[in-house]
């Protein structure tokens, strides 16, 4: 098909006198800005003159007409054309009949078809025609109708997704060239203190989002900044919004920010500024809309990148009640741009523990990161994702299990009656494990010597409870951490399995269920050196589950500026 | 029958490899129990093995037909009365069973012919048993007893005090091959697989002609898991184990349906539906998360539903038996599946407890297996799943070389 394609195109000069015609102060066009155009329009094309033809096909006719045009707008939400596009047409309808009323007085045998066509072809060339002018007009101006319709050119990357141009969305950092047949929201020509004209930032509020099985993170990039200029225009939702998040702790019932985890005065895409994280349960998800619609966030204009599964599954109803541009991104891809970026940021964010069983000795020691050695990255969130990293942009997702951090927590509140995550970490922290749990001890009467098995190793977990004194006996704290111990053991066995297959010697661990959660991190580290024999390093991070959300912030960030000089420029002051 | 022409074990390990050769009635002095089993004679009768693993006791108890006037004679009524009560019964006290649809009859075995008896009971009630054969009096008779499993280490000291026998220790993964490679040798129905896994009307278990000698993966579910790589009946290693297995899917249901036993918590399991408990892909996503080929349908997070109480208030104990059985299940499927690429096998062979009288456990990780795989891995089951090593460690000290090349149930 793409053959066919190439043989047709826009004559160049139509394109660049059409682009000069939207573009103020006549800038060169490149060459493959141009093209980039020509095919743009020419998949618009084809893709409106497709629905259309279904339209029309539907209702039995062969012919498509302006009718079913307008139709195949409508549904692929290229509503705002529509508009402009029916009174073009009322208008050429008007002309039309003013002319033929003329021509009948002079010469009624000439086809009003015909002529129709001639003219119509006409016009096209003559810039000065009534339709054409009013078109233009919601171009040049730049009206809010642009703006605010910019989430439509989500979906036509949705729609031709078939074509590859959502493949080239996601892994914008691959195409070197930068060139996305992505249409890029036109965005706020503030010149920066650093004086790059060209650069253009994207609207502020500045916001990554991950929604995940369990929890939403999110991520806000408070600006310190702000211009006299900037504050003044910034209007007053914003900036209500702004001093909203940045002064409180805790949101509501579920929203909590977490305060120690801000990273101050960082730079990012040229703005300097502090990064705060905030979460909040899935599952207050419509309520979280609701209360951005409470804030009249609806009415500001403004593009978030999102990751996460509820990224998609979410993302009719925020767009319908939060008009936003809504940009999704794969929440693997975003994890490894998060942990590059912020690894770099913040020199103590990775650390691991020397002597994990001794309690006595916190012993987090920082550890010095190198993203160009091939590590394994085992991402613990509702389930797990392990994979197997080379390097930023290169890195497989080898394996992963359903037996997560919403097993534990699931468990949890099955067994203990507890109703949240920190409750169920608090009774594991007190319990122990070996009253429910069947160890070799238990079967063998010490070690298993053959296979290198000592006593104190868990042979089957829960393997007490089927036996009723057992269960009289083992009390919820002891429950809870029997599941954290099951859950985390085997983490460790998998993990190791794949880093010994894959002959890498670090192990990270990211993700929500690493949150205050010392007893499962040192568990972690312990069972890695153990069967390792100390060759194995597990090595956890501060930011644990926010990885993914500063990712897509990166991206919006990146995507807008067409670059990646955030990372190069952002050290924290 | 001339007890001395007879050879002793064929294999040359490392294990244990000589043997007592005793004729009947002879009583020979028990100084301890492993040093009587290393004279090289043929045992003398009850021939028992036993498997005393985390959860069961698996018991195999080979019963002679072949018995000439003068041994009946010599037999005694102890002996006798054993014979009787065991292969008579089907049920034993309240806990133990005799799995009589597994029993193979005719068998040969350590030149002898008979049938072999397949028996379980929980190691709860390990003390029971010792009474029990006290009340027997087996403890006045003289005879050896093969053990393998943690048990046997366990309660060496029990049995050997308080029943006076000789008590022989063998290594449980190594009578598992043993067992599996003569078993599998005498019963062309042991090896069996799923044609259409999904499909419940069709109960198409399929035989699948077996050779020990090309590798494969065993992967032998009991109270926890061990995964084998197998070249042969005397080349193998350990891979690695999950601590998530049978006894954990039977511990959490009765925790958290009040089920009692293995057979209830099965039952539940096959009513229930584990859709209302665990997170599916399609719970986060909306749809398929298709950058990593992960259907809709797939369990993104077990259990994944629980922490929010109307989802526990509209979950079942049978969906939640499911769930356990599912979550279980789902691991050891994805763990052998890592195994079976790292080690380049396209066969895996599931033996253990956990799988007897579980068609829908056996189905599910049939389907599992096929899936992931793309059908290029297949997983067999059989008939004697949890008996393996018991039957192994009988033929340790039994078996010969005829036994193993020259296998005909006649």
């Amino acid at each position: 098909m793409s053959d066919e394609v190439d043989d047709l195109s826009f004559p160049n000069a139509v394109i660049t006198r059409l682009m000069n015609e939207a573009l103020e102060g006549s800038p060169t066009i490149s060459k493959e800005a141009r093209a980039a155009m020509s095919r743009a329009a020419l998949t618009f094309i084809l893709y409106i003159s497709t629905t259309a033809n279904q339209y029309a096909s539907s209702a039995k006719r062969k012919t498509v007409t302006v009718q079913d045009i307008f139709k195949a707008l409508q549904s692929n939400q290229f509503d705002m054309l529509v508009e402009p596009l029916q009174e073009a047409l009322k208008e050429q309808t008007r002309k039309k009949k003013e002319e033929s009323a003329k021509k009948q007085q002079n010469q009624p045998e000439s086809t009003v078809e015909n002529d129709e066509n001639d003219e119509i072809e006409n016009e096209i060339e003559n810039e000065d025609n009534e339709p054409y002018r009013i078109y233009r007009s919601y171009v040049v101006n730049r009206k809010p109708f642009f703006r605010q319709n910019c989430r439509r050119q989500v979906f036509v990357g949705t729609a031709l997704r078939r074509h590859s141009i959502q493949e080239n969305f996601n892994n914008i950092e691959h195409s070197q060239s930068g060139k996305k047949p992505y249409l890029r929201m036109s965005s706020n020509t503030t010149s920066s203190a650093s004086g790059h004209e060209e650069k253009a930032y994207p609207v502020f509020p500045w916001f990554g989002i991950d929604i995940g099985g369990t929890l939403v993170k999110l991520v806000y990039f408070e600006p310190l900044d702000l211009t006299a200029d900037e504050i003044r225009s910034e209007g007053e939702i914003l900036m209500n919004i702004r001093r909203y998040l940045t002064s409180n702790r805790a949101y509501g019932e579920d929203g909590v920010r977490d305060d120690e985890l801000e990273l101050s005065n960082i730079e990012l895409g040229g703005r300097r500024g502090t990064l705060h994280f905030i979460r909040f349960p899935t599952s207050k998800m419509m309520n979280f809309i609701d209360m951005c619609v409470m804030r009249n966030l609806h009415t500001l204009t403004f593009q978030i990148f999102a990751t996460g599964g509820g990224a998609y599954k979410f993302e009719k109803d925020i767009v319908d009640k939060l008009q936003i541009s809504w940009c999704k991104c794969d929440e693997l891809d975003t994890l490894m741009k998060g942990l590059c970026y912020i690894s770099k940021l913040n020199s103590k964010e990775c650390f691991y523990y020397e002597e994990p069983q001794n309690d006595a000795n916190p012993n987090k020691h920082p550890f010095v990161f190198d993203i160009k050695h091939p590590f394994l990255l085992v991402n613990i969130g509702s389930g797990i994702s392990i994979l197997h990293v080379e390097s930023e942009s290169s890195y497989r997702r080898i394996t992963g299990t359903s037996i997560g951090g919403g097993t534990f927590l699931g468990l949890c509140c099955l067994l203990t009656g507890c109703s949240s995550y920190d409750e169920a970490i608090q009774l594991a922290s007190e319990g122990d494990s070996t009253k429910v749990d069947k160890l070799v001890k238990d079967i063998y009467g010490g070690d298993y010597e053959r296979f290198g098995l000592p006593g104190h190793i868990v042979a089957s977990s829960f393997g007490h409870m089927n036996l009723l004194e057992k269960r009289e006996q083992a009390s919820k704290a002891d429950l809870a951490r029997a599941t954290l111990v099951t859950v985390l053991n085997n983490i460790g066995s998998i993990s190791m399995m794949c880093a010994q297959t894959e002959n890498v010697d670090r192990v990270l661990f990211s993700g929500s269920f690493l949150r205050i959660n010392e007893v499962s991190m040192r568990i972690l580290a312990y069972a890695m050196d153990y069967w390792s024999r100390g060759k194995i390093k597990a090595i956890f991070l501060e930011h644990e589950g926010y990885f993914s959300a500063v990712g897509c912030l990166r991206q919006f960030i990146m995507d807008t500026n067409n670059d990646d000089t955030d990372l190069t420029n952002s050290t924290q002051k | 029958m001339d007890t001395k022409s007879h050879n002793g074990i064929e294999h040359s390990n490392t294990n244990i490899s000589k043997h007592t050769k005793m004729t009947n009635n002879t009583v020979s002095p028990i100084t301890n129990g492993q040093q009587s089993c290393e004279e090289n004679t043929i045992p003398a009768f009850p021939w028992f093995a036993m498997d005393i693993g985390g959860t069961l006791v698996k018991l195999v108890y080979f019963e002679p037909l072949d018995l000439n006037p003068e041994e009946v004679e010599l037999e005694g009524e102890i002996l006798m009365n054993i014979r009787h009560y065991l292969t008579s019964n089907r049920a034993y006290g309240e806990d133990g069973f005799r799995d009589h649809a597994l029993e193979l009859n005719n068998v040969r075995l350590g030149g002898r012919r008979g049938n072999l008896h397949f028996i379980r009971f929980p190691t709860s009630k390990m003390s029971n048993f010792i009474d029990l054969c006290i009340s027997k009096h087996l403890h006045t008779l003289t005879f050896k007893v093969f053990a393998t499993g943690g048990g046997a280490y366990k309660f060496e000291h029990d049995a050997v005090e308080r029943l006076k026998l000789s008590w022989c220790k063998c290594d449980e993964l190594e009578t598992l091959i043993k067992g599996l490679s003569y078993l599998s040798k005498l019963n062309p129905n042991e090896c069996f697989y799923y044609e259409e896994p999904e499909n419940n009307e069709n109960s198409n278990k399929i035989p699948f002609k077996f050779n020990i000698r090309n590798p494969f993966l065993l992967v032998n579910i009991g109270s926890g898991i061990s995964i084998l790589h197998v070249e042969s009946e005397t080349s193998y290693r350990r891979i690695t184990g999950t601590s998530i297995g049978g006894a954990t899917f039977l511990g959490l249901c009765c925790l958290l349906t009040g089920c009692s036993g293995y057979e209830e918590a099965i039952k539940l399991a096959s009513e229930g539906d584990s859709t209302t408990v665990d997170k599916l892909v399609k719970d986060i996503y909306g749809g398929d998360y298709e950058r990593f080929g992960l259907p809709g349908h797939i369990v993104a997070c077990s259990f994944g539903h629980m922490n929010l109480p109307e989802k526990r208030e509209q979950a079942s104990k049978a969906d939640l038996a499911r769930a356990t059985l599912v979550t279980v299940l789902n691991n050891i499927g994805s763990i052998s599946m890592m195994c079976a690429r790292t080690e380049n096998v396209d066969r895996i062979l599931f033996s253990g407890s956990f799988l007897r009288i579980n068609d829908l456990s056996m189905r599910i990780l049939a389907y599992a297996m096929d899936y992931w795989s793309e059908g290029k891995i297949k997983a067999i089951f059989l008939e004697h799943e949890g008996y393996f090593s018991a039957v192994g460690c009988l033929g340790e000290y039994i078996m010969d070389e005829n036994d193993l090349t020259d296998i005909s149930q006649s």
